[in-house]
């Protein structure tokens, strides 16, 4: 097969305790691609994306980041459970930035991003220093290099946020609702950012958001998420303006009621 | 020297009248630090500066000197000025009072979890100052503070052996002598330690238990 | 008064030996401890278990009788009065220390484990550059307070004769019979020792400080 996909889910299975949050997913993401997930909250959206960085582990199925499985490897042409020097090489390929920005506290904002580079790269502290402040120029927080995490407002702190995940200039980057947390005014601003960081890039995106507008101008592709399971996928028109199932009708009848 | 089980079962009744000793001072010593903690706790709500810095001075230089020196201080020099009290007094009255300077604090957090809201509708309602106090305030603060309360009775159950320097014929004491008159002391003390061991891990399992009940209440 | 100051200095002397060098032994026990109650195997998780119940569960004084009187008829060699002093309250102040490192460690939120995860953190650095930072500012006031409990603690050292502040007053006592000047002098030298200890703490945490903010 010469075309890889960038991501794949086969027959992922996750439960909590009892809960069962993602029943027998298959997915599939192509590189570059930027894939929307929407849906109501508590269904399993968030799940997928800690699943892909693994923060969490799934109960059975696999999944494979550019055609590698990422529990497990084959010895002796058997299958067996990966081991974590080969878990932290596919976590590399990944970046993640978080609803709630997960900032370090005790680190200053330039040493939040420059942190990874030098203890996970070994990059030189000096290049790490270059290229971090080159990223908040980027970000547009130049002047914020020997702030604490604590001095900025929350649309600073996401920004930082974003910044510290492309450090590590990762192949696949996650957004786990960044806005969520920010005041809409804020939120737009920060899309722009991502939105613009997507033109730039070739980086394959996955996003799970409310935010239907911004879905609208990122997606390649929406998948609508409900139960565990992807009940609806397609184009940004297809799903969002012509949802095929009563579900997602009823969820977008009430986010556009709600905005 | 190994362990001797026959003579393990000889010393086990003098040490558990010792046992007894122990609890009795361990239960006077937290009601006067009870009492007397609520005293302090009460004395740094008042809107004196004197009175606020003298008090926090005294509970400060009680929580931080040694137990053991304030229990010999008080046995030597109580005689000397005229106050002849058994030992097992002297000592339940220090610990209580080096206690009530923990108790104060823990009082005092207990009081600063009540909004100031509760005051003012006091007020508003005519209560007196002594009613507010004790029908609106202190029935709010004091069940959340029972748990911190509990392990400080634990903690004072633990120091009672220091009563065994002033001749007060505690457990730990009882231990010695025999000790002392046989030359075993492992017996002895691996069983005035067990016993210790045992009581205070039931006592901070009942602790636990409060503490779950009362988060449930709340 | 002013001829009881020499000897009683020279046991304040040994009072600060007793005590920094249970600070030591404690500061190791603890982490050890701490360690071994957040891994996941079981088989280090109970030792260190049993360890912090026992001490917290008995009386430092018991323990360090015991050690004093029962543990050299078991052991093939009798340690000094000062090493048996220094390791059991050390011990002691340990299994309080493993307490006050766990609740800290555990506080540090879940988001702050994720984003190191997302960032390919080592479980080294994770805990070095991420959890222990972060955790400091919790440790150190208890951790504080814990020293200075010990430090009275190291009182008891005079009941095994560890020439401390507590044993030459005693024996001062026994000379002079001034009860009140003896020991109200040694309550006091105490009382500065502890000051001194704490606001040697207070500089510490000062230090250590970082600008927390409700949500990072």
């Amino acid at each position: 097969m010469n075309h890889k996909a960038s991501i794949e889910f086969v027959n992922i299975h996750k439960s909590y305790q009892r809960t069962v949050v993602l029943e027998n997913l298959n997915l599939t993401v192509a590189p570059g691609e930027h894939v929307v997930i929407i849906g109501p909250s508590g269904s399993g959206k968030s799940t997928i994306l800690r699943l892909l960085m693994t923060l969490e582990k799934p109960d059975s199925g696999e999944i494979l980041i550019e055609g590698e499985s990422v529990w497990h490897t084959t010895r002796d042409g058997r299958n067996v459970d990966a081991s974590p020097a080969h878990i932290r090489r596919m976590r590399g390929k990944v970046g993640m930035v978080f609803q709630h920005f997960n900032l370090f506290p005790h680190l200053r904002v330039l040493q939040n991003i420059t942190e990874a580079p030098i203890r996970v790269m070994g990059m030189p502290r000096s290049q790490a220093v270059r290229r971090a402040t080159d990223l908040l120029d980027r970000v547009g927080l130049a002047d914020k290099a020997e702030a604490w995490p604590a001095e900025l407002s929350g649309g600073q702190k996401q920004r930082v946020a974003i910044a510290r995940a492309l450090a590590l200039q990762p192949r696949i980057m996650l957004f786990d609702e960044i806005t969520s947390a920010l005041d809409p005014e804020i939120a737009g601003q920060v899309l722009q950012l991502v939105l613009d960081l997507a033109k730039q890039t070739e980086m394959t995106m996955l996003f799970v958001t409310h935010q239907m507008r911004f879905a609208r101008q990122i997606a390649d592709r929406v998948l609508f998420f409900d139960r565990g399971r992807i009940i609806e996928n397609g184009t940004p028109e297809q799903v969002l303006d012509h949802p095929q199932q009563p579900r997602t009708r009823e969820f977008l009848n009430n986010v556009f009621q709600a905005s | 020297m190994m362990w001797n089980w026959s003579f393990a079962w000889h010393i086990l009744p003098t040490i558990l009248h010792g046992m007894v000793i122990t609890i009795e001072a361990t239960i006077l010593g937290m009601l006067l630090a009870l009492v007397l903690g609520l005293f302090w706790a009460g004395l740094l709500l008042l809107p004196n500066r004197w009175i606020f810095w003298s008090t926090r001075g005294i509970t400060e230089f009680i929580r931080d000197t040694p137990l053991l020196i304030q229990l010999f201080f008080c046995y030597y020099v109580l005689p000397e000025i005229g106050i002849t009290i058994p030992a097992l007094l002297t000592g339940i009255t220090v610990l209580g009072i080096n206690y009530s300077a923990y108790t104060a604090e823990v009082y005092r957090a207990g009081l600063q979890n009540i909004p100031r809201g509760q005051w003012d509708a006091a007020k508003a309602l005519n209560f007196t100052t002594w009613q507010t106090f004790t029908r609106i305030i202190l029935p709010q603060a004091i069940p959340p503070i029972v748990p911190a309360m509990g392990n400080n009775l634990i903690a004072m159950f633990k120091d009672t052996p220091l009563l065994s320097t002033i001749t007060v014929m505690e457990m730990l004491d009882r231990a010695m002598i025999i000790g002392d008159k046989t030359f075993r002391y492992l017996e002895p003390l691996t069983m005035v330690g067990i016993l210790f061991l045992i009581i205070s891990l039931m006592a901070s399992a009942l602790i636990g238990f409060t503490q779950r009940k009362i988060l449930v209440r709340r | 008064m002013l001829h009881m100051l020499p000897m009683m200095l020279r046991g304040a002397l040994v009072t600060g030996e007793v005590t920094a060098g249970a600070i030591v032994v404690a500061s190791v026990a603890s982490s050890c401890a701490v360690a071994m109650r957040l891994s996941t195997l079981t088989a280090l998780d109970w030792p260190a278990r049993v360890y912090i119940e026992l001490f917290r569960g008995t009386s430092a004084l018991i323990q360090l009788f015991w050690a004093f009187y029962a543990l050299p008829l078991v052991l093939p060699f009798r340690p000094s009065p000062i090493i048996t002093a220094i390791v059991v309250l050390g011990l002691n102040g340990g299994a309080y220390g493993a307490e006050i490192l766990r609740g800290a460690i555990l506080s540090v939120p879940r988001g702050q484990h994720d984003a190191a995860t997302a960032l390919n953190f080592s479980a080294t650095t994770k805990v070095f550059r991420v959890v222990l930072p972060q955790a400091w500012p919790l440790i150190l006031p208890p951790m504080a307070n814990l020293f200075i409990d010990m430090l009275k603690n190291s009182a008891l050292a005079g009941l095994v004769q560890v020439t401390d502040i507590t044993f030459n007053a005693q024996i001062l006592q026994e000379s002079t019979l001034r009860n009140a000047e003896v020991y109200g002098l040694a309550l006091v030298i105490y009382f500065i020792m502890a000051l001194v200890l704490a606001g040697f703490m207070r500089l510490l945490e000062r230090r250590m400080k970082f600008p927390v903010g409700a949500r990072i």
